[in-house]
């Protein structure tokens, strides 16, 4: 094997062994929380279609009628699905910050230990993206093995005949989170996906110019993301900049985000390149 | 051989080297003094490409720093660069992984010359036997080079005592050493070369023995003449 590509499966392998307690915690909240709602949603409106039928003297139509039947959509709409996205979400975010950081904090300057390692620093940045890519991937497959399992819990506790017949699909395709961050429809999945590479590489680039440049660093890291930002978003606004003379059709409009989110994620590369290589500092 | 020309650096607006030029030949004992803040830990890192300078050039037998040469200098700081919950067995492992001139029996020779026992976690250790695991973890190394920071700061006599073995042993031979040090009169008479820094230029760079026994004073002798003007 290539020594490069060796040294930079090492360092990716090393900073995945540094991050799985912390990935098992957020693996282990999301399949937990899930667990509890799709048992706890489902009995829910099962127990109230029994109280309404034991109450009213009710039949179970009756019940139907009043409560409406059971949806698997109905059990994953639910703050005990949508939560553990959005604490993996923020975890990894924060997880981006701390994946550098910590190398310079503490009695023990692991910094050193890794800028001086025979290999082109460049590979520190992708072996701490990758590792922070496999998180994400990681919570994506939790999620969906736990929809599965899931979906036959919630078979199990609903009667048949008060559960309607949707799949498992066509739940998820209703749900915007999973709709966007599930490999449903592969174009929202690779642009969803695509963005978010890009934005921590522009994060991890930030991080390298205050690391570079301390405080100067910060103003010039809101000014660099604040760019990204307006480049990112500026195809959006182009119809009403030229007052309408140009209509853009949507995916000519995604081609043009597209084509702007590479120039920033390649600038950013070349950026971090230059900052580790000739500014970063101990 | 390391050489600096004119190397300068500033923090903000304070100019910390002006203008440094030195060489570090293989063989060669060599040591960076003054009082704090003068920079020596900044020429350190700076040969190491771990702060960027203002101007001037660092080479290292002719080339300027690049990855690959960190298979020939080492810099051994005065922290502890290694991981605390590692053992110093893994500690060894990971540079192993790493570095094509990890030498494995020169690693094993360190750890029974220093006593250091390879299933110790070094969050568990000593400040002397972490200053030690550092030392091991860049003499096992078959660098030409070895930069040292501070190798004696905060450690016990006897610690510093086997440490100053270090110098005159077959760990540093052939090899160009350049080491900061408060604790000068322990390595004093080991020394090739001193440069003697003082508001971030070279003020004298001599050799110990050829001072002592040409004017009768030794380092210290030279610095109080330096410092208390």
């Amino acid at each position: 094997m290539k020594k490069s590509l060796k040294s930079l499966l090492n360092l990716t392998a090393f900073e995945l062994d540094r991050m799985s307690k912390f990935l098992y915690i957020l693996i282990g909240i999301t399949l937990g929380a899930n667990l509890i709602g799709y048992i706890m949603t489902p009995m829910r409106h099962v127990s109230r279609l029994n109280e309404y039928m034991s109450t009213q003297s009710a039949t179970s139509q009756q019940a139907l009628d009043y409560y409406g039947t059971f949806t698997f959509y109905d059990a994953i709409n639910t703050l005990w699905i949508a939560g553990p996205i959005a604490l993996g979400v923020s975890g990894l975010l924060i997880y981006s910050l701390f994946i550098w950081y910590r190398e310079w904090m503490g009695k023990n300057t692991f910094a050193y230990r890794l800028l001086m390692l025979p290999v082109p620093r460049m590979q520190l940045f992708f072996s701490k993206l990758i590792v922070i890519y496999l998180g994400i991937f990681s919570l994506i497959a939790t999620q969906i093995s736990s929809l599965f399992i899931g979906f036959q819990i919630v078979s199990a506790i609903v009667p048949t005949e008060w559960f309607a017949d949707m799949s498992a699909l066509q739940a998820i395709q209703e749900n915007f989170l999973f709709y966007y961050l599930l490999p449903i429809d592969l174009m929202y999945f690779l642009m969803i996906n695509g963005i978010g590479l890009v934005f921590i590489v522009v994060l991890f680039t930030l991080i390298l110019m205050e690391r570079s440049f301390s405080v100067k660093g910060i103003v010039m890291g809101i000014m660099y993301g604040a760019s990204a930002l307006a480049l990112t978003l500026f195809p959006l606004f182009l119809t009403d900049i030229f007052q309408n003379q140009y209509i853009l059709y949507g995916s000519e409009t995604i081609m043009i985000v597209a084509s702007m989110l590479l120039v920033i994620a390649v600038t950013s590369l070349f950026v971090s390149r230059h900052l580790l290589n000739k500014k970063i500092t101990i | 051989m390391i050489e600096l020309k004119d190397v300068q650096k500033q923090f903000g607006r304070k100019k910390v080297l002006n203008g440094i030029s030195f060489t570090i030949e293989k063989g060669e004992i060599s040591c960076l003094v003054g009082v704090n803040g003068v920079g020596k830990t900044t020429i350190l890192n700076a040969i190491m490409n771990l702060t960027p300078i203002k101007k001037g050039t660092i080479t290292i037998d002719g080339e300027p720093l690049t990855p690959e040469l960190y298979n020939k200098i080492v810099f051994i700081p005065d922290a502890s660069i290694s991981l605390p919950h590692f053992t110093v067995q893994q500690s060894m492992d990971f540079m192993n992984d790493y570095y094509d001139t990890w030498n494995v029996k020169r690693a094993k020779d360190i750890v029974k010359f220093f006593r250091l026992n390879p299933s110790d976690k070094l969050r568990d250790l000593s400040k002397g036997n972490q200053a030690k695991v550092n030392l091991l973890l860049g003499l096992a190394l078959d660098v030409d080079y070895i930069l040292m920071d501070e190798p004696f700061s905060g450690i016990d006599i006897f610690t510093r005592e086997q440490i100053t073995e270090v110098f005159s042993s077959y760990l540093v031979e052939d090899r160009g050493v350049l080491i900061t040090t408060h604790e000068i009169n322990d390595i004093e008479h080991l020394l090739d070369k001193v440069i003697l820094l003082d508001e971030g230029t070279i003020y004298k760079e001599f050799n110990a023995e050829v001072m002592r026994e040409t004017e009768g004073k030794s380092v210290i002798d030279v610095m109080r003449e330096v410092y208390n003007g």
